[in-house]
């Protein structure tokens, strides 16, 4: 799937803006408080944005960001400037300055030094958008030295006010970081604070309007290596802003609540709805026979699917407003929101009530349900039979009905209607949906060698990589890609084999036949057998010990994993010793082996179910102990011994 | 008037990626084959019809040469001619056509085609493509539906300053579907003076690939054919060409060339470039005579690439001027009047001096000069500057042009300056010869950076014919890892002290990768690679100090080993350094294998056991060798009173292999994985 559109019209996505108001203009390196550079590669000085709201159609930003450059890397993260614009908004101006240690300036910006760039350069993107880029490259400078940028914008799209969001896990510290909101005197105007972002101050300017401001200051560098970061909407400070009413191109808006949200987004897709008499005899032909609501909505999904494909076309209000049914059905192409407008119409044809459904697409990525404003970037459809819900994502020419997956589910999206709807949330994958169960018959020889036969079962979010490869690539590559994710030390896949499941949940198994040199780890007189050869691996991190909350990305760590191996044991050998059972039982899940030898027969079963999620810091070294018992249980070998005569 | 007999007009070169001498027999073999004349042993020929398709496309449902391809070019042709335009002189002409049958949902994308051309600053100086047409085909209700490319659905997108970009997708495509577009674009000799590279070759199958070309007799190209696959058609006769402009008319040739049924390319590990490796025919202009003038010659003989390259301003142009480097080589006259120390002094200095910008190049951006008080400047900056100062210093140096790993390789059988993208320093002291690449930090003098290492440069002297120097590699990935540790079995644990030095390329990756960083960021790393270990006092030495000795890590360690059961005690040896996985993973090979540069991979480890326990099993010593001493892998275990030994050695001397050679090689290393596997049993004695 392929389906960021809405994020063309995020202005400045984790934009740091900038104005002059507070400025320091020393930029001697020696003012540096030494706290901030212990850990950074650069210190940014001043970060300053100016978001002037002039009227309800149109504003203005001055961005201004000041960076010391501390080495190399410093130098890698900073060095350039790169602004995106399109036909709503318009840069105008870009300056900028370079000082050597002392704070002197001894270069400045200029016009060669910026250049223009289609934003859908080198993709297949359609789109109106472009970016300026700005660096003063051609010269090595000594370190350290700083840069400033400043760049000016005229606005017109008044749908997305800028968010103001400090990253912290950056190697950069922070000196002073303003951003600055300035409207017209008793101008409606939302915002709201997470993460400890610092508190607004209010006042009033010069030519009396009223001034929003949030600082931060002194801010020093962090190191990098976390291996369970939170979600950056979890934990940067983080000022999201909002407009009440708003003006874009023709249209009026209002964005006090969800509801708001959802009857302008209706108002500006309505009547786009349309399907030529054709098209619409061939919907009412394909449904005919159907028994169900239900089975009209599979009916109708699944024909669009082989019907249609996803472009991305970005031009001018279209990040926002679908091209129109008819068109799509003629084409047999559109974008996110156009084929899920093409799909209610088809739905809307068999009478089947249905709404687009406004969400923020991507793994692990979510929105502040508390702050009713424009955090989407994707729209998929929502059919209602009798009393369940189907979701449908339209830009997917495989996914199964309802199943969102990684991309779209378990979070809230906002339903599309004429009086406004609400956030609803979408399917979730736990644990007990997302499973691995296999079954591998291990026939071992005296020497080590192994054939084994596997039989795998995927279902939930487990099954997502291997439908995907399965779709998408040729068996070359299914080849390569399983190999790759085979963790032994050398095999020959002999065959392979990916069958999707015909069940409405979405599975996948997969059989495969290898031949494996040193399955099983030959010394001498005795054989070296591991209980979990083809279970997944868990890594330990490198940092044993944390104070504060850690992350273990559900679509990642929710999962069920029960493996068995059977061994067939070459003739002739005994055990030396045999394994006793492992449970570890603990927050985050649970862990099991049992190993059992009967006949010539040596059984090994694993079972893992784990909960991912937000755990606090005290919890860290029960996951570190969880780990620490899992790695040691599936390293183990039950060895046996030629028997002697 | 001066006339070209037809063997002289163009001359084709046929070269495959093998070792290097193969690569000039075979060339000869095949120009000769053109010489004495291409019979056309095609029977059967494609010529198919725009906007027409065939049943059997549109009912095909998985290609028969590769039943998993998710797409397939049933056709490719591009046909070039040349012609004289009022406005912006000699053009080339090229029609481009393409059909694909759509097998599978993750091919749809194939039906949104962008298409860049150029925009020089003037109207001499721009591309432009024009009449474009597409289609769709599809099989609706058993019939044969066929809808165009809509014109409006076009979309011009200025990329950059000088490039804009086509956009268009075909519609109402679908899993099945066979799609098609065909245009013609139009490219002054003025923004590039020969036809694109045209590769018979891709991700997917290729059913029919086809290239045409007229040449009229005033030019002269060089084309190179390259790759794995044979020409199924391969023709050329002498025609008459119109290029649209009496002076110009007159003679020429047409070339055909076809590739039938071309597999979709995978690429394989230990490579240099998938380029050198795909199918494809290369143009190099190599003189242009237009009747009454006088010909103009391009490098069409090695000789003629020295000479043109020491003409031209920013090559020969740049190492003629010293000028700013006077402080400098008056600073290491003072110094020293020994050759080796002065050399030594300016690869010194100009490595700290001018930092690298990353780029390649064989020649100067903006000169050298200024890339020298920029103290930023690319590849060809940076070597000329190290060999003018050499020069300065008396010293017997010249430039060498290259071609890195990634920009192909150099075939010796064909003169074209355009192969190469790279510079480095040659200098010879006595009999001492060196290779010098001053953009590396972190390499020690005479140390080339792997991806330089790619068969052959040219030395271009001062005066006279240059000639090709091999690029070998000085050095090996060498690595050295010694554990000495006391074993306690009664209570499972394993206690010592390990080291690793890092010599050759293998420092120059260590030292490229941590050089920049704080030492934490490194001992973070070791403990990451050593999760079960407690890792205590972590020392680096000459992490970049000295960048001829080898950077050396010592640390103590801990840990407990699982293995433990009554009275004994499993364990392997190899603690660290061991080989897990076999880097040859396909079961076949149908490329050479190039590993850049050679490996030496070593590891001693000491164990010290407690009294009252004895080694139960030894594991085998072995010896395997590759053939013509290619490499060598030597494991052994002893014991001494109560110290066992343990030695690992893998030393792979070769770095070019053939694909015969590839299931040696792979065993090589399966050997040494399964000997790395291996555990030592230990057990309690019986008193």
């Amino acid at each position: 799937m392929k389906t960021f559109t809405f994020k063309n019209l995020f202005l400045l996505v984790c934009c740091l803006f900038s104005f002059p108001v507070f400025s320091q203009e020393d930029f001697s390196v020696s003012k540096i408080n030494s706290t901030l550079l212990t850990e950074a590669n650069a210190v940014i000085r001043l970060d300053e944005s100016y978001w002037e709201i002039i009227s309800k159609g149109e504003a203005k930003q001055h961005n201004r960001l000041v960076v010391t450059i501390l080495n190399e890397k410093g130098e890698e993260r900073h060095s350039q400037l790169m602004v995106r614009y399109d036909k709503f908004t318009k840069i105008t101006d870009i300056s900028g300055n370079l000082y050597d240690a002392t704070g002197k300036v001894i270069k400045r910006l200029k016009n060669a030094d910026i250049e223009d760039y289609g934003y859908g350069a080198g993709g297949d993107d359609i789109t109106d958008a472009r970016v300026k880029t700005a660096d003063f490259g051609r010269k090595s400078y000594a370190y350290p030295y700083t840069i400033e940028y400043s760049y000016d914008i005229r606005d017109r799209n008044m749908m997305f006010y800028p968010r103001w969001m400090v990253a912290q896990n950056s190697e950069s510290s922070v000196e002073h970081c303003t951003y600055m909101v300035k409207m017209p005197a008793g101008f409606q105007f939302r915002y709201k604070g997470y993460n400890e972002a610092p508190a607004v101050v209010k006042s009033k300017d010069a030519d009396g309007s009223d001034l929003y401001i949030w600082k931060i200051d002194n801010r020093p560098a962090v190191k990098t290596t976390d291996s369970y970061p939170l979600p950056l909407i979890e934990s940067a400070m983080m000022i999201l802003t909002a407009p009440s009413d708003f003006e874009i191109q023709d249209y009026q808006g209002s964005f006090t609540s969800w509801e708001d949200l959802s009857k302008f987004y209706y108002t500006l897709n309505a009547g786009r709805d349309l399907l030529p008499a054709a098209t619409q005899a061939e919907i009412q032909e394909l449904v005919k026979n159907a028994k169900s609501d239900r089975e009209k909505i599979l009916l109708v999904y699944k024909w669009m699917q082989g019907r249609s494909r996803y472009v991305s076309i970005q031009l001018g209000i279209g990040g926002w407003q679908t091209i129109d049914a008819a068109t799509v059905a003629n084409k047999g192409y559109g974008d996110c929101k156009a084929l899920t407008n093409f799909t209610l119409a088809a739905l809307r044809q068999v009478g089947i009530p249905c709404y687009a459904a406004l969400i923020k697409a991507g793994e692990e990525v979510k929105i502040k349900p508390d702050f009713p404003s424009s955090q989407f970037n994707h729209v998929i459809a929502c059919a209602i039979a009798e009393k369940d819900t189907i979701w449908l994502e339209c830009t997917s020419q495989t996914t199964p009905a309802n199943f969102m997956g990684t991309f779209t589910g378990g979070r809230p999206a906002l339903l599309v209607m004429p009086k406004g709807g609400k956030l609803i949330t979408t399917p979730d994958y736990r644990s007990h949906h997302n499973l691995r169960k296999s079954r591998a018959d291990v026939k071992l020889e005296a020497t080590g060698d192994g054939k084994i036969q596997v039989h795998t079962l995927y279902t939930g979010l487990q099954q997502e990589s291997r439908t995907s490869i399965l779709h998408n690539s040729s068996g070359e590559a299914q080849k390569k890609w399983i190999i790759s994710h085979i963790n032994l030390p050398s095999l020959d896949l002999e065959r392979f084999e990916l069958t999707e499941g015909k069940d409405e949940e979405p599975s996948v198994t997969e059989k495969l036949n290898l031949n494996v040199r040193n399955c099983a780890t030959k010394t001498g007189t005795r054989l070296f057998v591991k209980t979990s050869l083809l279970s997944r691996p868990f890594e330990m991190p490198a940092i044993t010990e944390r104070n504060t909350d850690f992350y273990l990305p559900p679509s990642e760590y929710d999962f069920t994993d029960l493996d068995t191996i059977a061994y067939t044991i070459p003739p002739g050998y005994k055990p030396e010793s045999l394994l006793p059972a492992v449970q570890v039982k603990s927050i985050f899940g649970s862990f099991e082996t049992k190993t059992a030898f009967t006949g010539d027969q040596l059984l090994c079963s694993r079972k893992v179910v784990l909960n991912g999620g937000r755990y606090p810091a005290k919890d860290y070294t029960a996951w570190i102990e969880f780990l620490k018992k899992v790695r040691k249980a599936d390293r183990a070998q039950v060895v046996f011994v030629a028997n002697k005569e | 008037m001066h006339k070209f007999t037809p063997s002289h007009l163009s001359m084709l070169v046929i070269t495959k990626p093998h070792g290097l001498f193969r690569v000039i027999r075979t060339a000869f073999v095949l120009i000769l084959l053109l010489n004495v004349s291409f019979l056309a042993f095609s029977q059967e020929d494609f010529k198919p019809k725009l906007g027409f398709i065939d049943r059997p496309s549109l009912d095909m449902v998985a290609y028969p040469g590769d039943s998993t391809a998710d797409a397939v070019y049933l056709y490719d042709y591009g046909n070039v001619r040349f012609s004289y335009d009022d406005h912006q002189g000699l053009v080339m002409i090229m029609d481009c056509w393409a059909r694909i049958k759509i097998l599978k949902e993750s091919a749809l994308d194939r039906a949104s085609v962008s298409l860049s051309y150029y925009d020089g600053p003037s109207a001499d100086k721009k591309e432009r493509i024009y009449d474009l047409k597409g289609f769709t085909h599809n099989l609706e209700a058993n019939q044969i539906v066929t809808t165009p490319l809509d014109k409006k659905s076009v979309k011009d997108e200025k990329s950059s300053d000088t490039y804009w970009t086509m956009k268009f997708n075909l519609p109402n495509v679908k899993k099945g579907s066979v799609i098609e577009y065909s245009y013609t674009k139009k490219t002054p000799l003025s923004v590039r003076d020969k036809p694109e590279t045209w590769t018979f070759q891709g991700s997917i199958p290729f059913k029919w690939s086809e290239f045409r070309i007229n040449i009229p007799a005033f030019l002269e190209y060089k084309m190179t054919m390259g790759g794995y696959l044979p020409l199924f058609i391969n023709k050329h006769e002498r025609v008459n060409t119109d290029v649209g402009h009496s002076k110009f008319n007159g003679d020429g040739m047409a070339y055909r060339f076809v590739v039938k049924d071309a597999p979709a390319f995978v690429n394989e590990p230990y490579i240099t470039t998938a380029r050198d490796y795909l199918s494809k025919i290369e143009f190099e202009l190599s003189s242009y005579a237009i009747p009454g003038e006088v010909i103009k010659r391009y490098s069409q003989t090695w000789e003629n690439v020295d000479r043109t390259l020491d003409q031209m301003p920013w090559f020969g142009g740049e190492l003629r001027k010293s000028g700013y480097l006077k402080e400098i080589k008056e600073e290491i006259i003072k110094k020293t009047n020994d050759p080796e120390e002065r050399l030594a002094l300016a690869y010194t200095h100009i490595q700290n001096h001018t930092k690298w910008d990353g780029y390649t190049g064989t020649g100067s951006k903006e000169g050298v000069k200024k890339a020298y008080d920029n103290k930023k400047g690319n590849a060809s900056d940076i070597n000329l500057s190290l060999t003018t100062l050499l020069r300065e210093l008396d010293l017997d140096s010249n430039p060498v042009i290259l071609s890195t790993r990634s920009n192909g390789k150099i075939h010796q059988a064909i003169p074209l300056m355009e192969s190469f993208n790279y510079v480095v320093t040659h200098v010879k002291i006595g009999e001492k010869e060196y290779l010098l690449d001053a953009t590396q930090p972190y390499a020690r003098m005479g140390l080339l950076p792997e991806y330089a290492l790619n068969g052959s440069g040219r030395l271009i002297p001062k005066k006279g014919p240059g000639r090709f120097i091999e690029l070998l590699p000085r050095d090996s990935k060498s690595k050295l890892e010694m554990i000495s540790a006391e074993i306690n079995p009664e209570e499972g644990t394993v206690k010592g002290s390990y080291t690793i030095s890092y010599g050759g390329y293998e420092a120059l990756s260590w030292r490229e990768k941590y050089g920049i960083e704080k030492e934490s960021v490194y001992h973070e790393n070791l403990k990451k690679e050593l999760p079960e270990w407690e890792v205590k006092n972590i020392a680096i030495k000459n992490k970049d100090g000295d960048l001829k000795g080898t950077v050396n890590i010592a640390c103590d360690f801990s840990y407990e080993d699982d293995n433990v059961s009554e009275g004994l005690f499993y364990f392997n040896p190899l603690l660290v350094g061991r080989w897990g996985t076999n880097p040859l993973k396909s079961s076949e090979r149908i490329y050479p294998l190039d590993f850049g540069s050679g490996i030496s991979s070593s590891y001693i480890g000491s164990f010290k056991l407690p009294d009252g326990y004895a080694l139960e099993e030894i594991p085998k010593s072995e010896v395997i060798a590759l053939p013509e001493k290619g490499g060598r892998f030597a494991y052994q275990v002893s014991q001494t009173g109560n110290v066992i030994q343990v030695n690992s050695t893998i030393i792979v001397n070769k770095v070019h292999f053939m694909a015969e050679e590839y299931h040696d090689l792979k065993e090589f290393f399966e050997r040494v994985v399964q000997k790395h596997a291996q555990p030592l049993v230990i057990k309690k004695k019986v008193n």
